[in-house]
């Protein structure tokens, strides 16, 4: 009978036990917060560069006059200028991978189509190669070849509006041809190539900080960019502009065109009583004032200007016209050497431009008119292009190539911005993009990872797959050639990216922490726990017992 | 366009008539005309002294514009401020009213006030164009102008938000059936909120000549703060441009509003601009087509203004004497100051009382249900006053209609004077009550209305830090209507700029704001969560350890067998 109810016992207490192992994990599961599933390992992949190889493919199409005097294999010239490209662009940028498995790489193929170019006096007779022969893929381009005309010894290069260029040549020979073509092709690349590589092999690495990078704003999908004329004292000298006019005629050009990249809205506002923060240095014996290289950095007056827009969130492009009281006029920006700069003008990186002028202020008005902004905005518009990022590939070429070359360019139309600049920015904004929302991806995860009571909501988890889908397809595209659809998929990547790390769920429940929790239950658990626990001592002391006693 | 042309037809009239030198001038002048064409600048400065021997400052700052037009974007500035136009556009707006306040008008002293809101708090409405995402505008809306003026205005959340239907007419040029078709009104106010200096500042970022020359020069936060009544507010609006209304144009006016107490420092009421404001004023804005000090002067006393005024107009639509300063020609070197020949300051019992005016106040008592009783006052002997009530109570407070109950002069009349009542009754958590009423105020009577209601009890994460402070209820206001009623308006009710014709004027409604009110909830015990579970979890353990004993233990009686034993040996 006994020894019956002993065995009851510990069945009763044995059954607790085991409602207690399994009630803890549905108590564990209950009370948890809610964490969509992330793909860590594919976003990991991504990081490390297992995912993808990037491709940035150039294509050439060669036109090499027919001269009855020589013979060129235009079959042979091709694979030639290949080789000799391929080995002087080491085309296969690669580097370890952390975990040493793999290696990241970005190859930039070149593929060139020679073709014999008969009717070459013909056509140029007619002068007007830019409407022969239009190519509107980004990547491809269009080089005519032919011998000089004239006794001038130098290499001439006339550069097009759209994406060819007309190379004559002194000697006619085809060692001369694939050396200019190959000097020139790697010339025209190297500097961009060299951009992303850096953006993909060391997208953290701040050992060697690049003017250029430092320059150029982060992407985003649009900007805002907002001409400010400040006037130091409207009690001398009141201030007006032809701004409306002007952003007419010598931006919108430019706005248009680069809206495939980035959207830029326009607008402009006059402030009065814009005053300096500090007192610029004045030069007693020829009377005026100027600025330091020093002072430059604090001569935005961020507090009392107003800046900022009030409705718009994207980053802000900031032109100021700074005209100064009269007290500090006039106002000039010496160099660390003392001398004025000619422009009277400095850019202020991923901030804007600044130019300064002194008007005339002897009637007490000023209008700044249509002529007189021309030179303002060219300026402003070169500013504008330096914070865009836009290079301007031949005159870069030009430092590059050796003297002997001559580039001159086809008038270009009113856009600020030639094609083959455009296709150059539109590459590196790609690889740009590419990196930014993997690194972001990467620290959402991370982030996730690292907050175990951040709540993960499903439009997170949505919007990272769609970002690795777009991130696909951009390296998809890429591979093909189709620039401008990489760049759309580049874009909704880091859109969708961003969305989602800066989504204002994505905060770690402060309010609830698993400390909490434990107090909460602690009322519950602590008295349950002791008569089991008690219970479970006392049915191993009587085991032991029994077992002696046996 | 016509401008240049007639620029061109002067230069060459004057070319032919007085040879090159002349040419210059003319030159000269329609560069003038060029610079003061798009954007005109007004400033003025009105001071009044009060019945109570207080003094109302106001400072107005009217911008217009011919350039920012509805449906035609608009980015380039000149003294219009951006980041209003901005905000206009972006959110579609056709007029805006912003208003922060502080302290109470007090409205049978002082009269009517020259600023057309004087609810406490801050007070947002707003006339939005139909576009398909109106209320996702007024949410951008709120938070827009919650940024820039650091306040809490993005908390006028869909709870507050109101849609008066016969108040809150629009105060600028407007065309009734397109906007009765095309545009909504949106109503919230947050009666709770404290202005100070961080609102001021960027309100005087958005002036042309900020702070730092004309009379918005005399705007100190430390002297403005220092007073019985503040009031800030933003307005803007389309007007008309000339008698015929040709062009049309947007106009921002922008008003400092301010009673100081001089009495308080002095025992008389005599005032100078250095003493109220701490400032000089130097000179007029370079920038303002019109700068102007106003001195609104009392019938009778014995006073002194130093120095001797411009001019001196006399109104004749009401019955006042105005001290003209015109600043844009004046260089002032001494301050100006107004002395009363009088020891000490005594108090004028028969001043003229404004017509019409109220009171608010909360009925019964205890945590469960009350009341809202309000007063309307109108003291004209014999003028019947049509007016409209508007009053905003939250969802916690649930009125019950068929209580609402009006009297005048404490009896019950057989005909109502309710003329047309809407009532929206309040959805818990999404809308707030709302009673609009037209009324019509029989001469020299106090019109009573009274309505009941039940207190909510709230969630307890829907009560605020403060939760035993309790819930501000904002200011019932009361709108007067219609044309002709112009015997309401004092006579500096100056929401008519000067070249629009005074009939045109008058469906500029004066509003009358009583009181905020102060309702205190059943408030919980907000540890009683805790106590909650925590009492739980010590019953559920003692019924746990109970039965678990009861199931594990073996219970069995004593037998009391050595007892029995000691017995025996005993025997």
């Amino acid at each position: 009978m006994k020894e019956n109810n002993g065995k009851i016992r510990r069945l009763i207490i044995t059954s607790f036990y085991i409602f207690i192992l399994f009630g803890l994990p549905l108590w564990w599961k209950t009370t948890e917060v809610y964490r969509a599933q992330l793909p860590f390992a594919e976003i990991e992949e991504w990081s490390n560069w297992e995912a993808f190889d990037l491709e940035f493919p150039t294509q050439f199409i060669i036109y090499v006059a027919n001269v009855e005097t020589s013979t060129i294999n235009c079959a042979n010239l091709s694979s030639n200028l290949e080789n000799s490209i391929a080995s002087r662009y080491n085309v296969n940028h690669s580097k370890e991978a952390s975990n040493g498995k793999r290696q990241k790489s970005v190859r930039f193929p070149v593929k060139i189509r020679s073709l014999d170019w008969s009717d070459w006096k013909n056509d140029l007779q007619y002068g007007n190669l830019e409407n022969l022969n239009l190519v509107s893929e980004n990547g491809q381009y269009i080089l005519y070849i032919l011998p000089n005309t004239n006794s001038n010894p130098n290499t001439k290069v006339l550069v097009g509006n759209q994406r060819q260029a007309i190379i004559e040549i002194n000697q006619w020979d085809t060692s001369v041809i694939e050396k200019t073509v190959s000097d020139l092709i790697v010339s025209l690349f190297m500097s961009e190539q060299a951009a992303i590589k850096k953006f993909i092999i060391e997208p953290l690495s701040n050992s060697k900080v690049e003017l250029d990078s430092m320059r150029t704003m982060k992407y985003s999908p649009q900007y805002q960019v907002t001409f400010s004329l400040m006037n130091g004292d409207p009690s001398d000298l009141l201030v007006n502009w032809d701004i409306e006019e002007a952003v007419d005629k010598y931006l919108q050009f430019f706005v248009n065109k680069i809206s495939m990249i980035s959207n830029l809205t326009v607008d402009s506002q006059i402030q009065h009583y814009a005053r300096l923060t500090f007192e610029p240095y004045h030069k007693a014996d020829e009377n005026y004032f100027f600025l330091t290289p020093e002072l430059l950095p604090h001569f935005i007056n961020a507090a009392e200007w107003n800046l900022a827009s009030a409705v718009s969130s994207y980053p802000t492009l900031n032109f100021i016209l700074y005209v100064p009281s009269k007290e500090q006029s006039p106002l000039y920006i010496q160099d660390s050497k003392g001398n004025i700069a000619e422009s009277n003008a400095f850019l202020i990186p991923r901030w804007g431009g600044v130019i300064i002028k002194n008007p005339e202020r002897s009637t007490g008005i000023h209008n700044f008119s249509l002529e007189e902004l021309k030179s303002i905005m060219s300026i402003f518009i070169t500013q504008l292009r330096g914070l865009l990022g836009v290079h301007d590939v031949w005159t870069e070429a030009k430092h590059a190539l050796d003297v002997t070359t001559s580039i001159e360019f086809v008038t270009p139309p009113n856009t600020a911005v030639t094609m083959w600049e455009f296709d150059s920015l539109i590459r590196r904004r790609i690889a740009e993009n590419i990196v930014t929302s993997i690194t972001t991806l990467k620290s959402l995860s991370q982030l996730v990872t690292e907050i175990p009571n951040m709540v993960v909501l499903d439009h997170i988890q949505t919007e990272v797959f769609l970002a690795l889908d777009n991130l696909a397809k951009s390296c998809t595209n890429l591979y093909n050639n189709q620039y401008n659809l990489a760049l759309y998929h580049s874009k909704k990547a880091i859109e969708l990216a961003e969305s989602a790390f800066f989504d204002p769920t994505m905060v770690s429940m402060l309010y609830f922490p698993d400390e909490h929790k434990y107090a909460i239950y602690m009322p519950l658990f602590v008295p349950i726990s002791v008569p089991l626990l008690v219970a479970l001592h006392r049915e191993i002391k009587n085991f032991k017992i029994n077992k002696r006693v046996k | 366009m016509t401008n240049k042309d007639l620029a061109y037809n002067g230069y060459l009239f004057a070319m032919w008539q007085l040879g090159r030198f002349f040419s210059f001038f003319v030159l000269l002048f329609t560069v003038v005309e060029n610079y003061q064409h798009n954007d005109i600048f007004k400033e003025s400065l009105t001071i009044k002294p009060l019945s109570d021997g207080k003094l109302l400052t106001h400072f107005q700052f009217n911008v217009r514009t011919n350039e920012i037009k509805e449906g035609k974007a608009f980015s380039h500035y000149k003294l219009f401020p951006r980041a209003i136009g901005q905000i206009i556009q972006s959110y579609n707006a056709h007029e805006l009213h912003l208003t922060f306040t502080q302290g109470r008008w007090n409205y049978k002293d002082w009269g009517y006030p020259i600023v057309p809101s004087a609810g406490t708090g801050v007070e947002l409405w707003a006339w939005l164009w139909k576009d398909g995402k109106l209320d996702k505008n007024w949410k951008s809306l709120t938070n827009a102008l919650a940024g820039l003026f650091c306040a809490s205005l993005n908390f006028i959340d869909d709870t507050i938000t109101v849609q008066p239907k016969l108040s809150f007419r629009p105060e600028g040029l407007y065309n009734a059936t397109e906007l009765s078709a095309r545009a909504e009104l949106r109503y919230g106010s947050l009666p709770h909120e404290n202005v100070c200096t961080e609102n001021l500042t960027p309100w005087i970022k958005l002036l042309p000549c900020k702070s730092t020359s004309g009379i918005a020069s005399l705007l100190n936060g430390h002297k403005l703060y220092d007073s019985n009544f503040h009031s800030m507010s933003i307005h803007v609006r389309p007007v008309c441009q000339g008698f015929e209304c040709l062009n049309k144009h947007l106009e921002i006016v922008q008003t400092v509003s301010a009673v100081v107490d001089p009495v308080r420092n002095s025992g008389k009421r005599d005032w100078s601009l250095n003493q109220i404001f701490g400032r000089q004023l130097s000179l007029a804005c370079p920038l303002a087509e019109e700068s102007k000090l106003e001195v609104i002067l009392s019938e009778d006393g014995d006073y002194k203004l130093s120095p001797d005024a411009d001019t001196v107009v006399r109104k004749n639509d009401g019955d006042a004497t105005i001290a003209l300063y015109n600043l844009k020609n004046l260089q002032l070197d001494t301050d100006i100051s107004m002395t009363w020949n009088e020891d000490v300051f005594k108090y004028n019992l028969n001043y003229e009382q404004p017509r019409v005016y109220a009171h608010r106040f909360f009925t019964g008592y205890g945590q469960e249900r009350g009341g809202i009783k309000v007063n309307i006052f109108n003291k004209s002997t014999n003028f019947t006053v049509p007016i409209i009530y508007y009053d905003v109570i939250p969802w916690f407070l649930k009125l019950y209609l068929h209580t609402l109950k009006v009297q005048i002069n404490g009896e019950e009349v057989q005909d109502s004077p309710i003329k047309d009542l809407y009532y929206q009754p309040a959805v818990d958590r999404s809308r707030p009550n709302v009673i609009e009423a037209e009324l019509l105020l029989p001469p020299n009577s106090i019109t009573t209305l009274s309505i009941n209601f039940d207190k909510v009890f709230l969630k307890y994460t829907e009560h605020p830090p403060d939760a035993n402070r309790g819930f501000d209820i904002g200011s019932a206001v009361i709108s007067s209507v219609g044309e002709g009623f112009s015997y309401l308006h004092d006579f500096v009710t100056r929401n008519c700029s000067e070249d629009i014709p005074t009939t045109a004027c008058y469906h500029f409604s004066i509003r009358v704001y009583t009181e905020t009110l102060l309702v205190s909830l059943p408030t919980p015990d907000f540890s009683m969560p805790y106590n909650v579970i925590t009492l739980t979890c010590t019953v559920i353990a003692l019924f746990f350890g109970s039965m678990f004993n009861l199931l594990t233990r073996d219970f069995v009686a004593l037998q009391s067998n050595e007892g029995d034993k000691d017995k025996e040996s005993k025997d």
